[in-house]
């Protein structure tokens, strides 16, 4: 991976950014916009800013020496753009974060399982307490685990729903490679983009899944939906493409929009 | 477990730059452990690949904001080329500085404990608040009561600021948890403050100090004019703070600028061990920094610029409540 990439120059910008960016963990496109302006402006360069792509690959060229780069992911749920710092190198679990003990991390990878076993991408927190005897490490308390789920929700590598859990979409981008490694019989991908799947649809004839993303452009604008594989009707609600102008003008967050979480399979 | 060690390691720019040892101001000198010998180039690959994987591991163990000690680092990336240590460290100072600006900083010899401070102007808060803010707000409270107090403040004027805040020991709050547990152990050990005991107290009375991270995450004049935000005051009217603040100040632009200044910047500052200011220094109003990797406590519009709906501090402390609870 990698290739014959030209070594970038790193400015104070893009020190900055980087720095706020590890801060944040995971940011959205829009809020990455305005970190760089930001970075710019800290620096006095009235230089044009340059093209987001182009910055980032700068960063990430330096960064390549250490493994580690700013990938481009989309939350799985409608499709937004996120960014996060990931480590390319593959690591175990146990490696992942050091502010977590044997036992929390042991909890998270119980968790991780049950997600990507389930057939909806959530996992209940009843199912996943229930676990909390076979942990490794000091004894957990359910109580307890309930604050170190929440933990982790905070951090933003769980999400929760109801109740349930699923990987946020920091966790996706940094564990996507360890999850198939780890999983290969258990992992499911879409059917269009090929990427890492939790949430999405499936076709109820043949199976095969799809990014809810995924389904919104494959789907945009067909008269009559029909599955990729085995031209089955496509038995879901289309949702939309996420349109980050439509957002700016309406002015509300996504806990506006229809319920975004779909059981739909 | 790092699969890519097969690749082969490529040679950025810099890096052979600092193998000449240009930045060592022309003076090849450098103090070397008796019976250690520079490894034979060929494997000079593999120590930067050591010291590649011990920044990513800095990075991560520094999240904590807890000392990483020396003995961490040999046992869980060093191993095998413990005799190394002292290149592989310095190569990562290296690397963090130039790609991170942040410095490797050895805060305690005796034990070998390191921290990672950043050392550009914290932008903190920018995009909002992250989970740390609330803490780090708190922290700044108390920083500046301390400070207005003459640098130590008795654990029970603490308390009576934080009731007027709503907090209390031994009461769980939702965003930080039990207050007292936080204020006298978790930021005790991230070295954000000092609890001691006073001496010959009967029954023990104790005292907060500032912390050696808050004199490097933030300064006298930021927490000066954050007290004074609070209480609609001019900074000039506090004129021992200020007079203090401004020396402070001073203190800073000289070392910066010593820092910058070519043929000194190289062993000195960024391995941080080889003839930096002693933490007693420090204590004395030494040299510090302004500023605050990830999330330290950031400039004097206290809580990183949080809330954008302008909850301002009032002049009542309890608006700081307000600020508080603001994030839940």
């Amino acid at each position: 991976q990698g290739g014959a990439r030209r070594a970038g120059i790193m400015t104070d910008v893009h020190r900055r950014f980087l720095q706020l960016l590890m801060t944040h963990g995971v940011l959205e496109e829009r809020g990455v916009r305005r970190l760089q302006k930001h970075c710019y402006r800290v620096h006095g360069r009235t230089a044009a800013v340059e093209e987001l792509e182009d910055f980032i690959n700068n960063i990430n060229s330096v960064l390549e020496s250490l493994y580690i780069e700013i990938k481009k992911g989309a939350t799985e749920d409608d499709g937004r753009p996120v960014y996060a710092l990931v480590n390319l190198a593959t690591t175990p679990v146990s490696k992942m974060a050091s502010d977590f003990a044997e036992n929390e991390l042991d909890l998270f990878r119980k968790a991780l399982e049950l997600i990507i076993d389930s057939e909806t991408g959530f996992a209940s927190s009843t199912n996943i307490l229930n676990l909390v005897d076979q942990l490794k490490g000091k004894k957990m308390r359910k109580k307890e685990a309930e604050q170190v789920l929440q933990k982790f929700v905070q951090n933003k590598w769980l999400i929760e729903k109801e109740g349930e859990f699923t990987l946020h979409s920091r966790a996706i981008l940094e564990m996507e490679q360890y999850i198939r490694e780890t999983y290969p019989d258990a992992v499911k991908t879409c059917n269009i983009c090929h990427g890492l799947l939790i949430q999405g649809q499936s076709c109820e004839t043949c199976g095969i899944r799809m990014h809810l993303p995924c389904v919104a452009k494959y789907f945009r604008s067909a008269p009559e939906p029909r599955c990729p594989h085995c031209n089955d009707y496509w038995p879901h609600e289309i949702p939309e493409v996420f349109n980050p102008d439509k957002e700016r003008e309406a002015g509300t967050s996504k806990a506006n929009k229809k319920p975004s979480r779909s059981r739909q399979h | 477990m790092d699969r890519r060690n097969d690749y082969g390691y490529r040679m950025l720019p810099f890096q052979s730059k600092h193998l000449n040892g240009d930045e060592r101001g022309g003076d090849n000198y450098r103090l070397v452990p008796w019976g250690w010998r520079p490894p034979p180039p060929r494997d000079v690959a593999l120590l930067q690949e050591r010291a590649n994987k011990l920044v990513k591991y800095l990075l991560v163990k520094d999240q904590t904001k807890i000392p990483i000690k020396r003995s961490d680092m040999l046992k869980d990336i060093i191993k095998e080329y413990d005799e190394y240590f002292p290149e592989i460290i310095e190569r990562a100072s290296y690397a963090l500085e130039k790609m991170f600006r942040v410095n490797l900083k050895e805060i305690d010899k005796q034990i070998s404990l390191y921290i990672l401070i950043s050392t550009q102007e914290s932008s903190a808060g920018i995009l909002g608040t992250t989970k740390d803010t609330p803490k780090l707000g708190l922290l700044m409270v108390i920083l500046s009561v301390i400070f207005m107090n003459g640098n130590k403040a008795s654990e029970a004027v603490i308390w009576e600021v934080l009731r007027k805040l709503g907090l209390r020991p031994g009461v769980r709050h939702s965003l930080f948890g039990e207050v007292r547990k936080l204020i006298t152990d978790e930021f005790v050990k991230q070295k954000y403050l000092e609890y001691k005991k006073v001496p010959n107290s009967r029954p023990p009375e104790y005292e907060f100090f500032w912390g050696l991270r808050s004199y490097h995450e933030t300064s006298k004049m930021k927490v000066l004019k954050f007290a004074c935000k609070v209480q609609k005051k001019d900074p000039k009217d506090w004129a021992a703070q200020y007079r203090e603040a401004v020396e402070m100040e001073v203190q800073l632009q000289l070392w910066l600028r010593l820092r910058l200044k070519p043929g000194l910047s190289g062993s000195n500052t960024s391995t941080g061990f080889i003839g930096e200011p002693s933490i007693s220094t420090s204590f004395n109003g030494g040299p510090s920094s302004i500023i605050g990797f990830s999330s330290g406590p950031s400039s004097g519009d206290g809580f990183g610029g949080g809330p954008r709906n302008g909850a301002g501090f009032g002049g009542e402390a309890t608006s700081l409540v307000a600020c508080s609870f603001s994030y839940s």
